[in-house]
């Protein structure tokens, strides 16, 4: 499949003390409202412990779920720092998503708590993947 | 040539296997959001691609994987019958999501089967991500 363009967003979290499960919004990106996503991948320099619980979630503008809960780490496609991931052998995954919203999609880490740096913290970067 | 699914929705299911005993049988959940949709795939995950379900429950291992199967009903028919949960797991399969044939999975008659307990501990969940349309 080929893209006529890749467009990368951030995923920042919040900085804070959280306790148990906990979600974080991701930023509001109007470029993607009327794009195609035919892709996403995620590259990331998060270590191997932590990423293995982070789950995404896309809503479109409409409010409704289309990818819930999507591991992260089955759209890692790419050795990232602190461990290499080969899980799905470099392959892109092919999606077929518009009118995307960001600002209503989110991702959750599960577990028995996260502190964030005051700043906040980014775990790496989203990107789409465009008809 | 293999072709992959472009997803349209995708849904992750956890089914948490409480107690485990050979052969123990646990159903699906009632999930709204797949109640008459078209599913053309469907993964299964291993505790190294993420260790902790949403609810906060351990994953099982790929080896624990081995142990389970699962059956897909079509309508009251066992279309998917005895699955190994371990041919749905992209790490195991060089990466691939297994395709199936467009089909309105009866998903709360469809149920996974504790084959063996060697690799599986009591109340891990195994996850399951239904691609559909």
């Amino acid at each position: 499949m080929k893209y006529s363009e890749i467009y990368s967003v951030p995923v920042i979290l919040k900085g804070g003390s959280y306790t148990g499960s906990v979600q974080f919004a991701l930023p509001f990106t109007p470029y993607l409202l009327n794009k195609n996503i035919k892709g996403i991948n995620f590259t990331t320099s998060v270590n191997v412990a932590t990423g293995l619980r982070y789950y995404f979630t896309f809503k479109n503008i409409n409010n409704e779920t289309l990818i819930f809960n999507l591991p992260m780490k089955d759209i890692v496609t790419a050795s990232e720092l602190g461990g290499t991931f080969n899980y799905i052998s470099y392959q892109l995954r092919n999606f077929n998503l518009n009118k995307i919203d960001l600002s209503k999609s989110y991702v959750i880490y599960s577990g028995a708590g996260l502190v964030v740096a005051a700043a906040g913290v980014s775990i790496g970067n989203l990107n789409f993947y465009l008809a | 040539m293999n072709s992959q699914p472009i997803i349209e929705k995708s849904y992750l299911v956890e089914v948490n296997i409480g107690t485990v005993a050979t052969q123990k049988q646990v159903n699906f959940g009632f999930i709204p959001q797949l109640e008459g949709s078209t599913i053309y795939a469907i993964q299964t995950f291993n505790r190294s691609q993420t260790s902790l379900s949403p609810n906060g429950s351990a994953v099982v291992t790929a080896a624990g994987l081995a142990d389970i199967t699962v059956t897909f009903v079509v309508g009251d028919n066992q279309d998917y019958y005895l699955v190994p949960t371990a041919d749905l797991n992209s790490p195991l399969i060089y990466g691939f999501i297994r395709m199936i044939n467009f089909k309105k999975l009866n998903i709360t008659k469809s149920f996974i089967t504790l084959q063996n307990v060697a690799n599986v501990a009591n109340n891990e969940s195994i996850l399951f991500n239904f691609i559909y349309k």
